[in-house]
């Protein structure tokens, strides 16, 4: 058995790993990551996760429901973090998988892989009580900059695949790989809209009420999906109570994978298959039945002086 | 029937509940009816006597409410006055105990409606049930809920339920157990500080965990809460803490913080969960103050560090000594030293949560007693994690406070090594890749002029931002002392960087290093103007990063080309010629040859370098220096571009070149490259750029592209992209996206801008009179340039945070949060309507007019579940949209 799957093994378990695994785990994952396009090709069949946030319980719920890791392909849109009490096991778990097995499962960045947002809603503080430094943190805040921006799945006529939406300033799919995406993400320009925007029910582009991003309307993704020869959007990004929602005659999709968000918004979970001839098997989840996750809890500190 | 019936008509309003409205059914008199021994409330019309609005049978298990802000109710009488409403209130209570005297659940709406629903004084195992009855209900309305916990206090109701603990667990009743549970969490969710506080006392708090280990949603889990709070051992005290109720406080807050962060971190509710954080900073607050003003406690702190022996030196002495007691002594006092630098770490790391001034007080006091000997020591320790706990500590003063940490290293310059020095040889020589990337944040914000400006005057206005700043002599001089002296020592090993094979082999520790190296590098040319560039040109820094691009380690050659591009994104002519002068871009051109088509992070930066050029070169503000930069890169490496013309970016790049020299090229191809590139990053993205990338696609004719292009450098006008900070005070406005900022300067003495010629400005003002001219211009131009340089790269460059984009992040933080609520809100209004129903009442514009009304309310017991569910957010879901339709 190797290092790395030991390390599977463990994360599965939901234990944290020494210091000094992470370390390197997350070396090799940039050594990977950063020969990934900004726009990965992924192949079909895949199945299309969205937002995971830090629940791990949930995550391995996913797993029982869609397939494990080699078996299935996996394709992740972000937001591995933060929320949830176990955001380091649920990313580490990912990151291991991808290192592991790199073909079979694509991870691409959401607004939530990034310093900044990290540190208010709970994955840098999650470290720190874990490890008691904010190395590993680092080490991932590393990692998240080598995600690829998108994904594109089954080739022309396939599915588009981002954590946010469109960009104003993206029209064509080329135009993503002339972005330098290893950086914090920004405040605006293409790669902050890719990861914040959200469609709405307007005409063309509007502000964005999370000040990052942009609102667009069915134009412009049925335009984008004209333009790039594209059938469908998949994205996440946004709680949907039944776990999945089309929009825009089938045009886009969002799609959110943590059931009970944040242990107590009673909404379930989704998955979307899409299968070899891009059609699309919605698959749905609830959170996992509380005895078997055991009792979710934050780690108590160790040591204190104050 | 043995109670009085109303029959004094009162004047009401009825009104009945439909989907989600209330409907006004009229107005008439009411009174109270007994027929056939069955009660009945009526309401006759006040226009035709006869017709009847209402008749409603009393029922016993119809819960009727009365109160001013009814909801989940389906009908309900509005009097004119409120003596009506007493009376028929009467007749209903009245009517509803003599029909079920022998009900419990009767007893139980009897008890919500004369508001006093009481716990069994004694309460045992067999009681736990109604004990649980009771608070529930209690908990539904706020006068339940003061009268439970005046009960709970009074009768010592937690000291009282604590024995029921041991006593089920010796019976291993588990519903027993889970009862208790239940019925601490409803107790401890009435959220009284009362109990709160209560709870936290010694001869309490392990009891209440105790019971709290039995949660009934894990069965099949028991939580060790006991063993953990009893464990004492966690507590450390590095100097005894001279006041038993401080000491108490500390233990409370670790307690708080468990009962928090552990025990109900999954059932708080908000207002719970903001009682308990807002408790904890209270106690933090007071422990911190009275620690820092007990002059005895801080000075045997830092008198720890003054013990003669220093972690070295302390070491050596072991390693040199003998003597099992001085060694066993010595060990002694290094172990206090970390204990004691642990515990400052502690204490400056709670201090975050002070206000500015007293933080400010805080670190000055410390400082004075010396905090930097503290820091000294800790940096120089062998322990990891002692390193990291220093350099921890300086960035919480550094952030706090650059300028007060410059201050406090220039006064000290002259005594010993000065702190930025202890930072660099730190950074240089640390094995612990955590350290090293801590390090070198701190050693970039403490250069950073922009950090420690008060962040008051730089919300003020945007002015603010692109005005010269007041000088602080203090940076200056700072800025000075680093770049006569240290600068030289931190990029040595660049200054060194022979090309070897060394390169090829680097281990991780060594491309870590140098990527920090790389990172602050970027920093300092965006940072320090002419004082950087002059160094990185002179001492052939940059010149030797091009070396990096032969690293095997990929993250190493994406950080060289980094600062390259960082030089690009300068808009400073000087640099511009040193990457001409020194060929920096044959690397770049190797290294996008070597990827190739492959399409990777490697090939999109090099790309994006390209694109920067290609773009730059018709932006009215980069346009001069990108194009002596397209025709340097293609007049030399044009063999290499032309293999890599399959790029979009490269092929109009080739284009661009033989457009600038060659007039007779149609210049609709560039044109139409231009669209298909448009919105590249660090172009300005708003809407209006769109809107205008759009026109410009559709209505740029061939002439007004040659316009365009031939057109001569606006010189007065340097239009700078809206820094994201900006932006970020006011989002309404930046909403037109007509927030550009236009600075303007003073026609300068700038030469002929000449386009076209492959050498820039320079030779232009050369080309001009008298030496002080130039002199003076060089001067002005650099310090023009350092501004819209920072503003740009505020722009397109997103490394290290400047106050602005600190202001911005702020913004975008609570924006965060406040998505993060939206999220909630949509959730919660989505709930509304797909489960209970809760319509507007109708006694808010009834109770307005001063009348009294009587609810009758169906459905007894509306589960405890959606009351709860419906609370939160529910402030604020009134004008939100659901997220799905």
């Amino acid at each position: 058995m190797s290092n790395l799957d030991r390390s599977i093994e463990k994360l599965r378990d939901c234990q944290t790993l020494p210091e000094q695994e992470v370390r390197e785990l997350c070396y090799r994952a940039q050594e990977l990551l950063v020969e990934e396009r900004n726009v990965q090709i992924v192949d079909t069949p895949v199945t299309i996760c969205g937002d995971i946030h830090g629940q791990f319980h949930d995550l391995i719920t996913l797993f029982e429901q869609g397939g494990e890791c080699p078996d299935t392909n996996y394709l992740f849109l972000g937001d591995f973090v933060d929320r949830g009490f176990y955001s380091l096991e649920s990313f580490l778990l990912l990151l291991c998988l991808k290192v592991r097995y790199p073909d079979r499962i694509t991870l691409i960045r959401g607004n939530h892989e990034s310093r900044q947002i990290t540190t208010v809603y709970g994955f840098y503080d999650e470290c720190i009580r874990k490890y008691g430094s904010a190395n590993v943190w680092r080490y991932c805040c590393d990692v998240f900059d080598y995600l690829a921006l998108g994904a594109l799945v089954g080739g022309p006529g396939g599915v588009f695949c981002v954590h946010g939406g469109l960009s104003p300033s993206v029209k064509h799919l080329d135009q993503i790989r002339l972005i330098d995406r290893k950086q914090e993400v920004p405040h605006e320009g293409a790669m902050c809209d890719l990861l914040w925007s959200d469609p709405d029910d307007i005409d063309g582009w509007g502000i964005s009420p999370r000040g990052a991003g942009y609102l667009f309307g069915g134009d412009k993704v049925h335009e984008f999906n004209h333009t790039n020869d594209i059938s469908l959007i998949a994205r996440a990004h946004q709680l949907v109570m039944e776990g999945y929602k089309e929009m825009f005659e089938g045009s886009i999709v969002t799609v959110w994978s943590a059931p009970n968000y944040c242990y107590r918004c009673g909404n379930v979970a989704a998955i979307l298959t899409v299968g070899e001839d891009l059609e699309r098997k919605y698959r749905i989840f609830e959170a996992a039945p509380q005895d078997a996750k055991g009792m979710p809890a934050k780690k108590p500190v160790a040591d204190y002086f104050l | 029937m043995a109670f009085e019936v109303p029959v004094t008509p009162r004047r009401v309003k009825v009104y009945e509940l439909q989907q989600e409205n209330w409907h006004d059914r009229g107005t008439g008199f009411c009174i109270g009816d007994v027929i056939n021994d069955e009660a009945y409330i009526l309401v006759k019309s006040e226009e035709e006597l006869d017709r009847l609005l209402l008749e409603a049978k009393i029922y016993k298990e119809v819960q009727y409410q009365k109160q001013q802000d009814p909801d989940e109710t389906d009908l309900a009488l509005s009097f004119q006055e409120g003596e009506g409403c007493a009376a028929i209130w009467e007749f209903i209570t009245e009517v509803q105990k003599h029909l079920g005297l022998d009900d419990n659940q009767s007893e139980d709406a009897n008890d919500i409606q004369n508001g006093s629903i009481t716990l069994p004084p004694e309460p045992t195992l067999g009681a736990l049930p109604d004990i649980e009855r009771s608070l529930t209900l209690a908990s539904h309305t706020q006068y339940g809920r003061d009268s439970i916990t005046r009960d709970v206090q009074d009768l010592d109701y937690i000291g009282k339920l604590i024995p029921l603990l041991s006593m089920a667990e010796d019976l291993e009743s588990l519903p027993d157990l889970h009862s208790l549970c239940r019925i601490m969490k409803l107790i401890i969710l009435m959220n009284d500080n009362t109990i709160l506080e209560q709870i936290l006392l010694d001869e309490y708090i392990v009891g209440v965990v105790g019971i709290l280990e039995y949660d009934p949603e894990f069965p099949t889990h028991k939580a060790n809460h006991r063993d953990y709070i009893s464990d004492g051992s966690r507590f450390k005290e590095v100097v005894p803490i001279p006041d038993n109720a401080i000491r108490n406080k500390i233990k409370y807050t670790f307690r708080l913080q468990y009962l928090k962060d552990v025990v109900l971190a999954r059932l708080l509710d908000d207002p719970t969960f903001s009682m308990l954080s807002s408790m904890i900073y209270f106690y933090q607050v007071d422990v911190l103050n009275f620690l820092q003003h007990n002059e005895e406690f801080t000075s045997e702190l830092f008198g720890i560090f003054r013990s003669s022996t220093s972690s070295s030196q302390g070491l050596e002495d072991l390693r040199s000594d003998d003597s099992e007691m001085k060694k066993h002594r010595g060990q002694q006092t290094i172990q206090k030293k970390r204990d004691a630098v642990r515990f400052i770490h502690q204490f400056c790391l709670t201090a975050k949560n002070l206000q500015p001034q007293q933080r400010s007080f805080l670190y000055t006091s410390f400082v004075k007693k010396g905090l930097f000997d503290v820091i000294d020591f800790a940096l120089r320790d062998d322990i990891p994690n002692v390193r990291i706990a220093g350099t921890e500590l300086i960035l919480s003063i550094i952030d706090h406070d650059p300028s007060f940490v410059r201050s406090v290293v220039l006064k000290k310059a002259n005594k010993n090594t000065s702190i930025i020095d202890t930072l660099i040889d730190l950074l240089l020589t640390e094995s612990d890749f955590g350290v090293t990337s801590q390090v070198s944040e701190a050693i970039q914000i403490l250069l950073d002029p922009t950090s420690g400006q008060p962040l008051e005057a730089l919300r003020k206005t945007a002015d603010m931002f692109l005005r010269q700043r007041p000088d602080d002599p203090e940076i200056e001089i700072f800025l000075d002392s680093f770049y006569s002296q240290s600068v030289q020592r931190l990029f040595q090993n660049l200054a060194d960087l022979q090309s070897s094979d060394k390169l090829k082999n680097m281990s991780l520790q060594v491309a870590a290093l140098y990527g920090c190296l790389c990172d602050l590098v970027c920093a300092f040319i965006r940072l320090h103007g002419y004082r950087s560039r002059s160094f990185f040109v002179e001492s052939n820094v940059l010149a030797n990063i091009s070396q990096l691009f032969g690293s095997s380690h990929k993250s190493l050659r994406l950080a060289a080309l980094r600062c390259f591009r960082q030089c690009l994104g300068t808009n400073d002519e000087f640099y511009y010629r040193f990457l001409i002068k020194k060929r920096l871009f044959a690397p770049v051109v190797d290294l996008l040859v070597e990827v190739g088509s492959r399409n990777n992070l490697l090939n999109s930066a090099c790309l994006e370098f390209f694109e920067f050029i290609r773009a730059g070169s018709s932006k009215p503000d980069y346009q001069r220096n990108m194009k002596t930069l397209v025709t340097h890169v293609v007049d030399l490496y044009r063999e290499q571009l032309e293999k890599l013309a399959f790029f979009e970016t490269i092929r109009s790049l080739l284009l661009r070149y033989d457009q600038l020299h060659d007039d007779s090229i149609p210049t609709s191809d560039i044109a139409l490259a231009d669209a298909k590139l448009t919105g590249i990053p660090g172009r300005g993205n708003g809407l209006r750029d769109l809107a205008s990338d759009e026109d410009e696609y559709f209505n740029t004719s061939d002439d007004e592209e040659d316009q365009l292009l031939e057109e001569p450098v606006e010189a007065s006008a340097v239009n700078i992209p809206e820094p994201s900070g900006v932006k970020a005070r006011d989002t309404s406005k930046a909403s037109e996206t007509d927030g550009d900022l236009i600075i303007d300067l003073p026609s300068a003495p700038v030469g002929d801008e000449s386009i076209g010629s492959s050498f820039g400005i320079s030779e232009a003002i050369h080309g001009s009179e008298s030496l002080e001219t130039v002199n003076e211009t060089v001067k002005w131009l650099s310090r023009v340039k350092r501004q819209a340089a920072h503003a740009i790269s505020l722009d397109s460059e997103s490394t290290p945070l400047t106050p602005l984009q600190v202001l911005g992040e702020k913004r975008r933080r609570d924006e965060a949060k406040q998505e993060e609520d939206d999220e909630l809100v949509k959730l919660s209004s989505k709930k509304n309507k797909s489960g209970s129903s809760a319509p507007k009442s109708p006694s808010s514009s009834s109770a307005a007019q001063g009348s009294n009304s009587a609810t009758t309310k169906k459905g007894f017991l509306s589960s405890v579940n959606k009351k709860i569910s419906i609370s939160f957010g529910s402030k604020r879901f009134k004008d939100k949209e659901e997220t799905s339709k």
